[in-house]
């Protein structure tokens, strides 16, 4: 046995090398070969994913441009508490441009919340409205006069009718007005738009005040802090309290008031120190945004 | 009821005294500089209810909680004192009427949004008279500041230097203020300090370096119209002064301050003033004459009075 297997030994030495050898080669041309079709694949896959990148990049060039079309290059003020500001204001832009009418109920409601002695006898500005019962209203409560300025979404080609603008939000800063004495933003996309760019100087010509409706964290209403942010969820633009009131000041109001019940909170604007909380009775509120309505004057309240 | 005329305003806001005095023989009226009363506030509310006609030359976003924060070289006092808007806001008046002190900056960053608070703007010049007529209404009346006679000088140079920012100089003292002008100064030009704290200690130090220095006393217009050349520095309002006049003129940036605005003010309102970075920088023989008219005009005291008691 011995002798066989010292025979089968030396009959198969020689072989075995080879045979090691090329089981060896094997595996490593297939392992290579593997790794080789691995790597084809991912670089496939390396392209199509470029691929789908360079058609997302070229959609969002289209977006861009699209939206500094629609917004007709408004982008001049953008500040650095609010991020994605261009965004932000091409959602605003399509809102008030939607044609969409606001219910009755709401417009009546909405108003309810302006003190008659503020209407009576009063000039009064009514920015992107979309429902006329607001007008009917306010006369019925004595206003004086109503200017409206409504959307188009053609650029450079405001027209008037009687007391009626019409034009394109980026033509906001053109407009010369008669002095008013009040001015009223009842849609957050409307006085948002507004308010981010001081009202588009359109502040110099209100003598008495303004009241906005805005979209605010709840945790906000509390805090006595400057904590001045934004945030865009989805299509809206939400603000603290802090950034709302900080942004209705700059555009020339002294005092600037939210109540909600017996909750009330005034800020008051200083020239060398900015705003300050003056009084605040508002309840803590952990989450949730709310519309508040902000009353601005021109003067102070003393 | 009697009409109260309230001449209102701070420290060196405060530019009505002239007119005070021009009104006070013939009508009732009353001068407040809260600086130099300690408790205005008092006397104001003692108007509530009366018939007044408001006229301020102070910026009215400034009031007592920062006053002291804008003017800074001021040494604070316990003065207590209302803003201008805080008046308007408790007087109520029959009037309001605004003459600016200050013609580089007749209004601070806000101040525009506010003006409709005024019935009466009485502008000292162009562009401002058209400016803000669709605000207000506007009626140009001339500078303020310019309502004594012109007396004719005889200039010594052809360059004079209206050097402000002074606090600076004193800090760093004559020495050293005049080692940093010197390089300016002795290619022949003339030298005023403002009127203030040791003033009168610089003029006659530099006057022993052989510098020609004018009293800090004399009227800054007369010199302006006597000289080709005028050399200012920062904000001064020497700069409107001198350029709506139509002078040649010049600022430095070393040694001054702008504030936030200042400089972008100055460049978009004088777009004719030749600005140069340092003093080393100036040099008299290329500043470049300019050619623009003279819109400055003194102030005109009856049409000014005219329009205040006006119906």
């Amino acid at each position: 046995m011995s002798s066989l297997k010292t025979n089968l030994y030396h009959f198969v030495k020689p072989y075995y090398r080879r045979i090691i050898n090329k089981l060896v080669s094997d595996f490593q041309i297939n392992e290579r070969n593997h790794a080789l079709a691995v790597a084809n694949v991912n670089i496939k896959n390396l392209h199509n994913k470029i691929g789908f990148l360079q058609s997302q990049q070229n959609n969002l060039l289209s977006l861009v441009q699209a939206t500094n079309a629609l917004s007709g290059g408004l982008y001049t003020g953008i500040t650095e508490v609010i991020p994605n500001q261009m965004l932000a204001e091409t959602y605003e832009i399509i809102q008030l441009l939607s044609g969409m009418v606001e219910p009755a109920t709401s417009a009546v409601t909405w108003l309810s919340q302006i003190p008659s002695s503020e209407i009576k006898n009063s000039s009064i500005i009514l920015v992107g409205v979309s429902n006329p019962l607001y007008q009917t209203e306010l006369f019925k409560k004595g206003a004086k006069k109503i200017t409206t300025i409504s959307f188009t979404p053609v650029l450079h080609s405001p027209s008037k009718s009687g007391s009626k603008y019409t034009l394109h939000p980026a033509d906001l800063d053109k407009l010369t007005l008669p002095i008013h004495d009040i001015l009223l933003a009842s849609d957050p996309s409307v006085a948002s738009l507004l308010i981010k760019h001081q009202l588009f100087n359109l502040g110099s010509f209100i003598t008495s005040g303004a009241y906005f409706s805005l979209n605010v964290t709840s945790s906000s209403l509390k805090s006595r802090q400057q904590y001045f942010k934004s945030e865009l969820r989805g299509s809206t633009l939400i603000y603290t309290d802090a950034l709302a009131r900080k942004l209705i000041h700059d555009s020339g109001f002294v005092e600037v008031i939210t109540q909600n019940g017996s909750a009330i909170k005034k800020s008051h604007f200083n020239y060398i120190k900015g705003l300050t909380i003056t009084k605040n009775t508002y309840p803590a509120h952990k989450s949730g945004v709310k519309s508040i309505l902000y009353r601005a004057t021109k003067l102070p309240i003393l | 009821m009697k009409t109260l005329y309230l001449f209102y305003g701070f420290g060196c806001e405060y530019v009505l005294h002239d007119l005070f005095q021009a009104m006070e023989n013939d009508y009732e009226c009353l001068e407040i500089d809260v600086l130099t009363i300690p408790n205005s506030k008092k006397i104001i509310n003692q108007l509530i209810g009366k018939s007044v006609v408001f006229v301020t030359s102070a910026h009215f976003l400034l009031d007592q909680s920062n006053f002291f924060n804008y003017y800074p070289n001021y040494y604070p006092n316990k003065n207590t004192f209302y803003g201008p808007l805080e008046i308007i806001a408790l007087l109520k008046p029959i009037k309001s009427v605004y003459i600016p002190h200050d013609l580089t900056q007749p209004f601070i960053q806000y101040e525009d949004k506010f003006l409709n608070q005024f019935d009466l703007f009485l502008s000292p010049c162009e562009p401002y008279t058209s400016a803000y007529s669709l605000i207000c209404p506007t009626a140009e009346v001339g500078w303020v500041k310019y309502h004594q006679l012109a007396t004719t000088i005889k200039p010594r140079n052809k360059v004079i230097w209206f050097l402000s920012d002074f606090t600076l100089h004193v800090k760093m003292g004559k020495e050293k203020s005049y080692e940093i002008n010197a390089p300016l100064l002795t290619q022949g030009v003339s030298l005023k300090f403002p009127v203030w704290n040791s003033a009168d200690e610089f003029t006659q130090y530099y006057r022993m370096q052989g510098v020609d220095v004018y009293d800090p006393r004399v009227i800054s217009y007369n010199l302006i119209k006597a000289h080709d050349i005028i050399i200012t520095n920062g904000l001064s309002s020497i700069v409107a002064e001198s350029y709506l006049i139509g002078k040649t003129t010049v600022n430095i940036m070393e040694n001054s301050h702008y504030g936030a605005d200042g400089l972008q003010i100055l460049q978009t309102n004088y777009p004719e003033l030749q600005i140069y970075t340092t003093i080393q920088d100036v040099k008299i023989n290329n500043i470049l004459p300019t050619n623009q008219p003279c819109v400055l005009h003194p102030f005109d005291l009856p049409l000014t009075i005219k329009l205040i008691t006006a119906k």
